[in-house]
């Protein structure tokens, strides 16, 4: 890990559970689906992060608040001098995302378990159903970086532009337009299916071995590269509603160190459903 | 075709630790495109639908649907008959308690 622009930023399972009592240290286990994963088991003195819940606003499509992230932090007794550490369910996709959203209120110490959730298990090491009981805190944060989120204006104005890189980290039946989102994932839809145009395709999971740790820096700039994301570039990541293109975010800016990278996470689910948006698609429209 | 013929692996298919034909669950390479249901819940969604004196067969290389499938089995009154690694593969056999 040490080849990494940023190696702070990734924690191995064997240093996690050398600090599972460190008081310095807040584990966070970040779910998409926590019957399936948290209450099942989880790390010890991992706290629960409910994606759905805790990290995007409940009436409007957005990453929480300010406020609300003042909250989640009090309620985990977080100080912005606590060492979050990160892994969850779905192959640490919503971790990746609650890193991003984490970053965009300015914690400075965040930090992704490297295999996350999978990596620990396969390991055995110890898991418990015990959720811990957390002193709450009085949390203040930075006002949001912007810089680190795109929106759908964002988007549309760099179309065509050779200083920018799109990178569509969907699965290439996604990115080609063979399909949507499927039925089991309702309000992941789109009219459309395809890609922005000028995107190219690099599936996330490129970014990740068979035991879902990161790859080599040497591999991951090859990767990119050879796809024309380079650091010369500003990129722009989006995937279906911007928890996977959090995942590659992460990699391009804090293992490949690339100096402007944002997460567009409105994604395929706005795109794809926005009035008056070209799309391009490499299947016979019907 | 006679049930035991109906097991996956047919008749030369390793014996687990029943004789009730199972159905099939296979998870390998799930999430892998996000576009299907998380694996439990296609555990959940199979258990819901077998039916009656069916015991249903989960088969998965990892080590965190395995742990996924016990944990949810032993909180939800489901009865894990069979359970063994074949080949880096987890078989894991349920039935209605």
């Amino acid at each position: 890990m040490a080849d990494y622009a940023h190696p702070e930023v990734l924690v191995t399972t064997a240093w996690l559970e050398e600090h599972l009592d460190d008081p310095s240290v807040r584990i966070l286990e970040v779910d998409y689906d926590p019957s399936s994963a948290y209450e099942l088991g989880h790390i010890p003195g991992a706290a629960l992060v409910d994606w759905k819940r805790d990290i995007n606003d409940p009436i409007r499509r957005d990453i929480l608040s300010r406020e609300q992230f003042q909250q989640l932090m009090s309620r985990l007794g977080a100080t912005p001098e606590t060492t979050l550490v990160l892994y969850g369910d779905m192959r640490n996709w919503f971790a990746a995302f609650a890193f991003w959203t984490f970053k965009i209120y300015g914690h400075s110490d965040v930090r992704l378990v490297n295999g996350g959730r999978r990596k620990w298990i396969d390991e055995g090491r110890p898991t418990t159903e015990k959720a811990p009981a957390a002193q709450s805190s009085q949390y203040r944060a930075a006002e949001a970086d912007t810089t680190l989120r795109s929106f759908l204006p964002d988007v549309r104005q760099i179309l065509g532009r050779d200083d920018f890189s799109l990178v569509d980290v969907r699965s290439p039946a996604e990115f080609k337009g063979e399909i949507a989102a499927p039925p089991e994932y309702a309000t992941e839809g789109a009219q459309r299916t395809g890609h922005i145009p000028g995107a190219v395709n690099i599936p996330w999971a490129q970014a990740i071995q068979d035991d879902d740790t990161f790859k080599p820096v040497d591999e991951l700039r090859e990767l990119y590269g050879s796809k024309g994301v380079a650091a010369d570039k500003s990129v722009i990541t989006y995937c279906r509603i911007g928890e996977r293109s959090s995942h590659t975010w992460f990699v391009l800016t804090y293992l490949l160190g690339y100096p402007t990278v944002s997460n567009y996470d409105g994604s395929w689910s706005e795109w794809g459903n926005a009035i008056n948006v070209p799309v391009e698609k490499e299947v016979a429209l019907s | 075709m006679g049930q035991r013929d109906q097991r996956p692996g047919g008749e030369g298919g390793r014996a687990l630790l029943t004789e009730a034909t199972p159905r099939l669950i296979d998870l390998s390479g799930a999430e892998e495109l996000c576009s299907e249901p998380a694996p439990l819940a296609r555990v959940r969604r199979a258990y819901a639908e077998l039916g009656a004196g069916q015991v249903l067969e989960v088969r998965t290389p990892v080590a965190e649907h395995a742990f996924a499938v016990r944990a949810w089995s032993r909180k939800n009154g489901v009865r894990l008959v069979g359970d063994e690694r074949v080949d880096g593969v987890q078989r894991l056999l349920l039935s209605p308690g």
